[in-house]
């Protein structure tokens, strides 16, 4: 189920801009999310609520046990774990669509399954292409994006994960949501 | 339509400074760029005018609110899909917010028996697989039992049918500690009154062995009547699981995932135990971020890995230091650093403390200092002193390499993620921080002062050092500032080991660096003149050292001002010149100036304060008040032994110098035992060939000779110290021509009157070259050159010699120091030996008048000039009046000096002159008997009473007419 290679070893050469590494561990960890989710929909029944965040902190805890990779720290697993978790969130959106709304399961947090959005999955694969193009010249927003939206942190939150005022944060967000926005449009 | 839109990055940049303007500022920024980039500025106004329409939109609004604070800021647009849902007692009303644990609901009681509202979690339930329902349930029983005003109380926890895990909470309504201080500018004193609150609070909760583990600000809420509430007790314990080991009633348990990295002790980062401690941790980082306005390792600029590596390995600032955003605190900065200087530095340095040991050991006890502050009385905390610290600096740099890969990957890590985030001077800056400390860490171990106890490889010290100079050069020739930092640690550790020719080689260009670098007036360039200076003391160039040593001091007050470590360390270093010059008169100023700031700085009980006193009893010591010596030397040791351990070289400095004290009190068998504990642990520190070793070696050999003349044992010594120093200082050196001193004493006392005249001159040649005619030192060469005169029976000789030197001790100490008391009653013997009767008595009486006989400081000095008054009255024809002197001169010489001492014999020789003289032969006959039995003995060692006694015992015999017994 698990590449041989570790997290920690992945997040480590993916750190010094190896983009063969960035993507494998964009898919260990993709396939780890995953696997959490499906093990708690078979146990818990299709109507549960499974939280975004939850996914990441077990996700952190799993491959923290696993490989006693103290060093890499929570906010810094985060950060590539959270471009995952927006991929995972749009894929089962698709498949939630694709089952034309069949009440499997519902990912909150996100608020991407906002009542009356008739078709949530198209402006969110847009959103994340736009996502990937601002990633390129701006990767600190993009990321911001993914962890607040996809992965639901609170400012706060992302405040002290970063090490910023929450006023930062907030402003950066501003920026972030206009720079996208301006992005999709160009699109 | 070909314009060329401005790129993203550009429009970000602008973006992130326009977002941060008010709306007037806004305007007339944009007025002013559009006159240069017209482009971009009209993108940036349909960019900022879109804002509203994406509000409206409701653009990426998530429902992702904060937990308990700024409600309403999205968290009713949160999931509302378990709204109605009964829990218990309690229906699910609204959603407040979501964080990492879970959503947390506002609810309300169903059974309608009370009125209320509660706060429910709703626990991940990824969180549940590890804590295990049963569990959860039991814990919760536990938490349930916290009562406290000032606690948010848990009413209720379990796991709904459906397995998902509830805690019931009381609902606070209320602002963030930090954010409700700051926006009503609540002073220090009022912040520490709430953070109290907050104690009693955490103290409680241990009472009932419950640990926070997670305490920070957003946790804390204040209620608008101004309440401290506590959250989340003992939650993080809950969620975290034992992974099925132990009871659920254990305080303490082995950590790894601190919630958060910014609260979060080292223990909790090490992977070490969870105690009360840990909280400790937390409320000092809390309380450090209350009254300075920022965090103690300031996580603002830090990524987390970076962060991790703090918490573990860097103290944070001193609080006074670290004094911010006074305006929130109705205050000024400068105000605040007055404030928090000394006690509040103190109190949250200690719960700040690396090991959880060192902490406070309760929050009682930690409420109980700050109360302490509050009511100005002393506080129990103090501060570590430049040597402690320098203790713990290799302890705490071997937690780092034994974590190894653990802080080399973080680093990197950090460094990495840094460069990504912000641009790469400022990666490089802490990479050079980072290279620094690295190797300081490596040259660290090899220093012995840092390493007690360690064995010392002087071999392998060396090694180390000099393959560090050769990297140095090679390694960090772009890096300057680094390197010269780097250089002057190695010079000071060069120092350290006594290889002062590498030491200085390395300072003076460290200074020339420094100065390059940051100027001749910089606190560096001080820094280094200041070692260098200590350096040239130590190889024996007085008056280079003292113009560095100066030069520093004039400097720090300068720039640093008076209250600093830095300039008391300048006092006690110059003083340390002085007292090796021998001006006392100039040394005492400048080191109870240096006993004042340590004192104001660290408190009573400081390592800080304990080397200073050890300076100042030195000092007293050579003035020759050895009594009050004493004290300083016991209050140090004191200090050392709880702060240091035993075992540590400075302590052992402390004890041999103690040693010295009681050897000048006559209490000779104390000190030589305190002088061999000295320098067995010198041994174990410094290894075998060091000048400090050399040292205590000579005063060891000096005193065992002195007290119990034990010749062949003190000259080997002596001779073991002269050769260390002579390989290690080179010839002309104070410490050698020291030893040869010594030695030139032993030869002569052994009867090789040759030999100690040869070595007197060698000694007197040395210190001539290094001191100049005129010195203490000298005039002491000079007084013991005439004793060995006077040992040949060539008094007139001895008396020049002895007059240059009394003169020269005048002037120098004074006319009552005891040096110059002991040289003028060598000078009276000199003279009554060479039949000069009048002005021997003059002078005898001089000393003997001075002093109290019950005075155990000056006993010796009194005896020895009340037997040379005795001696000369007898000499006079005025036995008489010599009688009673003398008697009472056996009796305490008996006392003093045991009675086989040749010293004892020799005063019973003039106590027999004296009945001699007035015909009372009796009398004479045993103590005549007695001396020449103990001086035939001696005979070699003190030919001039064993001959003397010879002869008056002969002419005993022939007076009283009595054929001597066989």
């Amino acid at each position: 189920m698990h590449a041989d290679v570790a997290i920690s070893d992945l997040i480590r050469t993916a750190d010094t801009g190896d983009p063969e590494a960035a993507e494998a561990l964009f898919a260990t960890l993709y396939r780890e999310l995953h696997a959490i989710a499906e093990r708690q929909l078979r146990r818990n029944g299709p109507d549960l609520t499974l939280g975004t965040t939850t996914l990441l902190h077990e996700a952190y805890l799993n491959i923290t046990e696993r490989e006693g990779a103290q060093f890499v720290s929570r906010g810094h697993f985060l950060g590539y774990a959270a471009r995952a978790m927006r991929g995972l969130t749009i894929d089962y959106v698709r498949r939630r669509q694709a089952k034309k709304r069949g009440g499997e399961f519902h990912i909150t947090a996100s608020g991407v399954e906002q009542a009356g959005d008739a078709n949530p999955a198209e402006p969110l694969a847009q959103l994340g292409e736009a996502l990937d193009t601002l990633a390129r010249s701006e990767p600190d927003l993009a990321q911001l994006v993914d962890l607040h939206f996809f992965c639901g942190f609170s400012f706060a939150e992302l405040a002290e994960l970063q090490g910023v005022s929450e006023r930062t944060v907030r402003r950066h967000w501003r920026n972030a949501r206009l720079l996208l926005h301006r992005t999709m449009q160009d699109l | 339509m070909t314009q060329t839109p401005p790129l993203i990055g550009t429009l970000r940049a602008l973006l992130d400074i326009v977002l941060d303007l008010a709306p007037a500022e806004r305007v007339r920024w944009l007025a002013d760029l559009r006159q240069r980039e017209p482009e971009a500025v009209s993108e940036l106004e349909r960019l900022m005018d879109s804002e509203a329409e994406l509000d409206a939109a409701g653009f990426l609004d998530t429902g992702a609110g904060p937990l308990h604070d700024d409600a309403g800021q999205g968290a009713e647009r949160a999931s509302p899909g378990l709204a109605g849902w009964r829990l218990g007692d309690w229906t699910l009303e609204r959603p407040l917010g979501q964080g990492g644990m879970g959503t947390v609901w506002l609810a309300r009681r169903s059974d309608g028996r009370f009125e209320g509202t509660a706060a429910v979690k709703l626990l991940n339930l990824a969180l549940l697989d590890q804590v295990g329902a049963a569990r959860f349930e039991r814990e919760g029983t536990v938490l349930a039992r916290l009562n406290h005003p000032n606690i948010a109380r848990l009413l209720d926890a379990g796991v709904a049918p459906g397995g998902q895990p509830y805690l019931v909470l009381e609902y606070v309504e209320g602002e963030r500690l930090d954010r409700w201080c700051d926006e009503r500018r609540l002073g220090p004193e009022a912040r520490l009154r709430l953070f109290l609150d907050i104690l009693e609070a955490v103290a409680h909760a241990h009472a009932n062995l419950i640990v926070h583990r997670d305490l920070k600000p957003s946790n804390i809420l204040v209620t608008p009547a101004g309440t401290v509430k506590l959250l989340d007790f003992g939650i993080a314990k809950l969620l975290e699981g034992e992974s099925g080991e132990g009871a659920s009633t254990t305080l303490t348990e082995a950590a790894g995932r601190a919630l958060t990295p910014e609260y979060a002790a080292p223990e909790q980062v090490t992977g070490g135990t969870i105690t009360v401690a840990t909280d400790v941790y937390s409320l000092g980082v809390l309380l450090y971020l209350l009254l300075a306005g920022r965090h103690p390792t300031g996580h603002g600029s830090r990524s987390s890995a970076e962060h991790l590596r703090h918490i573990i390995e860097t103290d944070p600032p001193r609080l006074s230091a670290a004094a911010a955003n006074a305006e929130a605190r109705a205050s000024s900065v400068p105000r605040l650093r007055r404030l928090y200087a000394g006690d509040l530095d103190n109190i949250v340095g200690k719960a700040l403390k690396k090991r959880p040991e060192e902490r406070y050991a309760t929050i009682g006890a930690f409420a109980d200092d700050l109360r302490r502050y509050l009511r100005h009385q002393p506080v129990s905390a103090r501060r570590d002193s430049f040597g402690y610290r320098a203790a713990k600096f290799v302890r705490r740099n071997r937690i780092a390499l034994a974590l190894g890969v653990v802080a080399a990957v973080a680093l990197g890590a950090a460094a990495i993620r840094e460069r990504q985030l912000r641009g790469r001077a400022e990666t490089e800056a802490r990479k050079a921080v980072a290279v620094r400390e690295y190797l300081v860490s490596v040259f660290g171990a090899a220093d012995p002062y840092a390493a007690p106890e360690d064995s010392a490889g002087g071999v392998t010290a060396r090694a180390l050092l000099d393959r560090g100079v050769e990297r140095i050069e090679t390694a960090l020739s772009d890096q300057p500032e680094i390197r010269t930092e780097l250089r002057g640690a190695l010079g000071r550790i060069y120092g350290n080991l006594g290889v002062y020719d590498r030491a200085a080689d390395q300072l003076e260009r460290t200074l020339r660096e420094r100065r390059t670098l940051h100027g001749a007036r910089s606190a560096s360039a001080a820094e280094a003149m200041d070692q260098l200076g200590q350096v040239r003391v130590q190889q024996g160039e007085l008056a280079v050292g003292d113009s560095l040593l100066t030069g520093a001091l004039a400097l720090r007050r300068n720039l640093l001002g008076t209250d600093q470590d830095a300039t008391a360390e300048s006092l006690e270093h110059l003083a340390d010149l002085r007292i090796k010059r021998n001006d006392f008169a100039g040394a005492e100023p400048l080191l109870r100036e240096a006993l004042a700031i340590q004192t104001r700085l660290h408190g009573e009980g400081s390592t800080g304060v304990a080397s200073t006193k050890l300076a100042l009893a030195d000092l007293l010591q050579a003035k020759g008040s050895s009594a009050e010596a004493l004290v300083l030397y016991r209050e140090a040791v004191a200090i050392r032994e709880q702060r240091l351990g035993e075992n540590h070289p400075l302590t052992a400095d402390a004890i041999g110098s103690m040693g010295s004290a009681f050897e000048a009190l006559g209490q000779h068998e104390e000190a030589e035992r305190l002088a061999r504990r000295m320098i067995a642990a010198q041994r174990r520190a410094f290894g075998d060939s060091h000048p400090t070793l050399a040292s205590s070696l000579n005063a060891l050999g000096q005193m065992i000779y002195k007290a119990g003349d034990r010749a062949e044992e003190a000259e080997s010594l002596l001779r073991e110290a002269l050769d260390i120093n002579r390989r290690a200082l080179g010839e002309n050196h104070p410490a050698v021509a020291d030893n040869i001193g010594n030695l030139a004493i032993i030869a002569r006392d052994r009867g090789d009157l040759g030999e100690a005249e040869r070595l007197l001159r060698q000694g007197l040649a040395i210190d001539r070259a290094i001191y100049g005619r005129e010195h203490v030192t000298v005039s002491f060469d000079l007084n013991e050159l005439a004793a060995v005169f006077r040992a040949r029976g060539q008094p007139d000789s001895a008396v020049p010699l002895l007059r240059d030197a009394l003169a020269q001790s005048q002037r120098l100490v004074g006319e009552t120091h005891r040096n110059t008391l002991a040289v003028s009653t060598h000078l009276a013997r000199a003279l009554r030996e060479s039949g000069k009767l009048e002005e021997a008595e003059a002078l005898f009486r001089q000393t003997f008048d001075r002093f109290e006989r019950d005075n155990a400081d000056t006993r010796v000095l009194r005896l020895s000039a009340q037997v040379g008054l005795g001696r000369t009255l007898t000499g006079r024809g005025r036995a008489r009046d010599a009688l009673p002197l003398l008697e009472e001169a056996v009796a305490d010489s008996r006392k003093h000096y045991g009675v086989e001492h040749w010293r004892t014999a020799d005063t019973e020789l003039a106590l027999g002159e004296c009945l001699l003289a007035q015909r009372l032969y009796a009398r004479a006959e045993a103590p005549l008997r007695h001396a020449v039995a103990v001086l035939g003995i001696e005979r070699r060692k003190q030919p001039i009473p064993a001959r003397e006694g010879e002869t008056l015992l002969r002419r005993l015999y022939r007076e009283w007419g009595k054929p001597p017994p066989q």
